[in-house]
């Protein structure tokens, strides 16, 4: 998402009648304060299943968690009153797919849906993430750490065949953002307007746009069916772009305009992948507080060579990561990687928490789900799944719980719908396979 | 289309366990996903619809977006070198490319998040450029409309590989008269710009085509989109001036029009890098990864990969290279580090081209010891263009009961894996080559022992081959390559990469026609490479384009 134009440089802009007409200006200007935000969905993914046995904890079904969480998530000790851990959570469809193993994992892990047409296509329906978006009328945000291209794990669709992609550089999503906006909370004086060349043409840039879509007018006649077809799909982005240069504000803005702590995220930290992470984390709050979006999803993309650098000089492999994987060996430095990606996923859980909304934080106020594409990452299997809730949306779920789904009812599909439910959607199924429909049962 | 091949990642010793059944009677036959050409249509056993070399195939080609890689040359080259991009800059891409090439529409599909940064990379490339424009337009100084049409025709021109209908131009002035103020002009122009890069006509390759007159089903590519699809297939770039003249005349609509254009395009530098991106797309290795031999080093891992793209570039692009020069050569390696390195650790016997570059030895091997079944897979599924299915979901479980022992040996393994009714459909096929790269250990160094002393067996056997001239024992890898290298088989594997990589997705049953009129051609001239590129550009089909 993009809302380069609604910053604080653009609202001078506005204010001085220079550049840009912002519709809902007048709203941003009023007396924001801290409010109960809207509800919120995080989506974070690690690549390659995690090892189970340091991951479960030996508690009975529904039972509190215990004050030492197990060592794949004990990073999550201090919040363990806001997790619902759920085992063993099955991706029935993924393991129905014929293809190569990361392929069909990816595809399905968040659309439970086959491959669109040959094997390692696209999928086949929309991920659960831009399905609530949709229907909901909500604005997202797609990260990634660990690089940008995500290959074999393309995971997010908007539709049948149509995958979507993510930002993996955290300064160019800033850069988006929050360019010219003060620090959150209300910091020093935004910088002084200087009009550049680049400003005039950005501010021409709708018109250039509209000019864009005559030039695939001329085009598009020319074309075959399916040729138009793609076609199409670009001009309606060209369309989403313009949207978002217009102004337009996002849904869930009407009611107060920009929230009090809406700002840019101070400095972003800038190194390794898991400062990459941390800078992610910290956008994607920050976009939340702004209200730039309400689902966000933060994927690492790296799941064949890292080597976790940050991790006191580094893990040194016998071959790579996911060969050490398969291999169940070196033991000792795949507890260490493994249990780093509840540090990662801890990182989203303070970027959260920093911002306080209502009696609580946005944390309190959001579903922030960590899931991996793997139960056991040495058989690459999709069944049995870990799972880990943070968050209560608002108190609408039980926290501070681990819940036994029972095998025979389990499936993602059900998570998702456990999920819609409790962002108040009236859809009972979601994606293909066996167990489509329906919720889990335990959780909401 | 199946993405096993040669994934580097797969684990130990579990690596390709695969399952009877896939693998039955032929390996490859069309039953497979994106195996087009079938067991049929196997060359030497008469079924398909046979070689056609009298221009009468007529291929299907998707609308394709530039490449990541495309957009940077054509920025570079649409500017003369003087626009530079966002530091940043990167487009991000979707998934995997279906084609096994990144020239693949779905991989360059366009989301919001590629729609913004081609947008934003086409308002930072004006912005780099206007301050420079007496350089790039004569007329700059006059700042007038009719400088920016100057502009509008010679750079739309370049930048949509055509002259502009009335239409385009009629919008881009448009663009242009957004500029108002004291620097009217230059925003103007700046605005023209944006447009033009934010435009299907230079984001795609769209091929709209003329009628034939005959079959409505078929339409004859313009002079100008011959000259784009020369470009971009041997440049990754827009066409040159020289190029986009050579369409005007009307030189481009006869093979032998294109013909006289091809050794200039190939003897361009811009040919080298898309060489070694076909090969390295294509073959999937490049730079080894670390060994726990410490005669690893980034230094020689990165030398190794380097010696390898000249190597392809030189057999590909050099006059009188072959596909034997490709397969057999037993020149010495012309990077230094690798030369050193491969003179102290055993010499250059018993190498043969690609197959025993250092690079491909070492990056298709684990971290500590080789890899018999991904190289045997290497030479199946990239030189004979087999489809090996994915291992299947419970390998391990199946590798795990199998009777060995802790420390038994890879020749042990493969012999258990023979008589494992999972294992041995695909195994049997694979695992008899594989062992005849054995002379070859981790590092891509020649060896005549097994690392405990014991005496070395690198015998190999082509087991089942798709073509029968493939088939037998080889003692050696020049054997295996000499052979390989006169098979139809390999021909036609080649010819297929190059049409996937050509037109940008994996080939049909009705594309029979063209990879075999190509592999045809390509055996009749004696096998040079280059005539392997002359085969598919001046091919019929490279003039005509099926439509729907």
């Amino acid at each position: 998402m993009n809302y380069r134009n609604i910053t604080r440089r653009t609202l001078i802009h506005g204010t001085a009648g220079a550049v840009i007409g912002l519709p809902w200006l007048e709203l941003t200007a009023s007396k924001a304060q801290a409010q109960a935000g809207p509800k919120r969905l995080v989506i974070y993914f690690s690549g390659e299943g995690t090892l189970i046995d340091k991951w479960k904890p030996s508690v009975a079904s529904g039972a509190t968690l215990p004050g030492s969480l197990p060592p794949m998530l004990s990073a999550l000790n201090g919040y363990k009153s806001k997790l619902n851990l759920l085992y063993p959570v099955h991706n029935v469809m993924g393991d129905m797919m014929k293809g190569n193993g990361h392929n069909k994992a990816g595809r399905s892990i968040l659309s439970c849906a086959d491959f669109v047409g040959a094997e390692n296509s696209a999928a086949k329906g929309p991920s659960i993430d831009q399905y609530i978006k949709q229907k909901l009328g909500l604005k997202s945000l797609e990260l990634r750490v660990n690089g940008s291209n995500v290959e074999e794990y393309q995971m997010l669709f908007s539709g049948p065949g149509l995958a979507v992609s993510g930002e993996g550089n955290p300064q160019k999503v800033y850069d988006r953002l929050f360019k010219g906006l003060p620090a959150s909370g209300g910091g020093g004086p935004a910088p002084a307007p200087v009009v550049t060349a680049a400003d005039r043409l950005r501010a021409k840039n709708k018109d250039v746009l509209s000019l864009v879509r005559e030039n695939l007018t001329t085009v598009r006649g020319q074309l075959g069916k399916e040729d138009q077809v793609r076609l199409d799909n670009h001009a309606q982005r060209l369309q989403d772009l313009e949207k978002e240069l217009g102004g337009v504000a996002p849904p869930g803005m009407t009611g107060g305009g920009l929230a009090a702590l809406c700002g840019s995220p101070g400095t972003l930290p800038t190194g390794d992948g898991s400062k990459v992470n941390r800078a992610q984390a910290m956008n994607a709050a920050m976009a939340m507080a702004c209200n730039f979006a309400q689902v966000v999803t933060i994927q690492d993309v790296d799941y064949g060579s890292q080597t976790f650098p940050w991790l006191n000089g580094g893990l040194k492999w016998p071959e790579n990561w996911h060969a050490s994987v398969h291999n169940r060996s070196p033991m000792a430095d795949l507890e260490k990687g493994f249990a780093w990606y509840a540090t990662a996923f801890k990182d989203i859980l303070d970027a959260m928490s920093a911002v306080p909304e209502g009696n609580g934080t946005m944390l309190d106020n959001s579903l922030v789900m960590w899931i991996t594409e793997f139960g056991d990452g040495a058989s690459h299997s999709t069944l049995n799944i870990p799972i880990v809730l943070a968050g209560s949306l608002g108190g609408a779920l039980k926290t501070d719980r681990y819940i036994n789904i029972a095998n025979a009812t389990s499936s993602t599909n059900r998570l998702f719908v456990t999920i819609m439910k409790l962002f108040g959607m009236p859809d009972d199924s979601f994606g293909g396979g066996p167990r489509n429909s329906g919720t889990l049962a335990g959780i909401a | 289309m199946l993405h096993l091949s040669v994934r580097l990642s797969f684990p130990g010793l579990l690596t390709f366990v695969l399952v009877l059944g896939a693998c039955t009677g032929t390996v490859g036959a069309g039953s497979q996903a994106g195996d087009g050409v079938g067991a049929g249509d196997r060359p030497g056993t008469g079924g398909g619809s046979g070689p056609s070399t009298n221009g009468a195939c007529r291929v299907a080609v998707p609308m394709r977006r530039l490449t990541e890689v495309q957009y940077r040359n054509a920025i570079r080259d649409l500017f003369k070198g003087q626009a530079t991009l966002a530091a940043d800059f990167a487009i991000p891409t979707l998934g995997s490319p279906e084609s096994g090439f990144t020239t693949a529409p779905g991989y360059n599909a366009v989301d919001l998040s590629v729609a913004r940064e081609l947008n934003d990379s086409a308002i930072a490339v004006p912005l780099s450029v206007v301050d420079k424009l007496p350089a790039l337009l004569p007329c700059a100084a006059s700042a007038n409309e009719a400088c920016a049409k100057t502009f509008i025709d010679t750079y739309g021109r370049r930048a949509f590989r055509r002259p502009l209908l009335d239409a385009e131009k009629a919008t881009l002035l448009k663009a242009y008269k957004l500029g108002t103020g004291a620097d009217a002009f230059k925003d103007g122009i700046a605005a023209v710009v944006v447009t033009m890069l934010n435009s299907p006509q230079f984001l795609y390759q769209t091929e709209a085509g003329e009628a034939t007159g005959g079959d409505r089903g078929v339409v004859e590519l313009t002079g100008y989109e011959i000259a784009s699809r020369l470009s971009l297939l041997l440049w990754d770039s827009i066409p040159d001036d020289t190029l986009l003249d050579a369409a005007a005349a009307g030189n481009l609509k006869t093979a032998d029009g294109i013909r006289a254009q091809l050794d200039r395009l190939l003897d361009d530098p811009k040919a080298r890098s898309v060489v070694v991106r076909f090969v390295r797309e294509w073959s999937h290795v490049t730079k080894p990864a670390a060994k726990q031999d410490k005669a690893y080093t980034e230094v020689l891992a990165t030398a190794m990969q380097t010696e390898l793209d000249q190597f392809v570039a030189d057999s590909f692009l050099a006059k009188g290279g072959t596909l034997e020069t490709l397969l057999t050569s037993t020149a010495p390696y012309k990077n230094p580090i690798v030369d050193s390195f491969i003179k102290a650790n055993g010499g250059y016997e018993g190498r043969s081209g690609l197959l025993t570059q250092p690079a491909l030895l070492a990056g298709i091997a684990h971290a500590s010891d080789t890899s018999p079944i991904q190289r045997a897979v290497f030479v199946r599924s990239k030189l004979t263009c087999e489809n090996f299915p994915a291992p299947p979901n419970d390998a391990l479980t199946i590798e795990a009961g199998l009777p060995l022992s802790a420390t038994a040996t890879q020749r042990q393994r493969s012999v258990a894996r023979s008589k494992n009714s999972r294992c041995l459909g695909c195994h049997n096929l694979i695992d008899p080559m594989g062992f005849g790269f054995e002379s070859f250990d981790e590092l891509g160094r020649f060896r005549k022992t097994n690392k405990d002393g014991s005496a070395l067996d690198a015998s190999g056997d082509f087991v089942n081959p798709t073509s029968p001239e493939l088939e037998g024992k080889f003692a050696t890898i020049p054997e295996l390559g000499a052979r390989l290298s006169k098979s139809a088989a390999v021909h036609e594997c080649m010819s297929r990469q190059f049409f996937r990589f050509n037109y940008a997705r994996t080939e049909e049953d009705a594309d029979v026609c063209s990879i075999r009129g190509v592999a045809q051609r390509f055996a009749d001239s004696g096998l040079g490479l280059r005539d392997l590129m002359a085969a598919v550009v001046t091919a019929d089909e490279f003039r005509f384009r099926r439509v729907d």
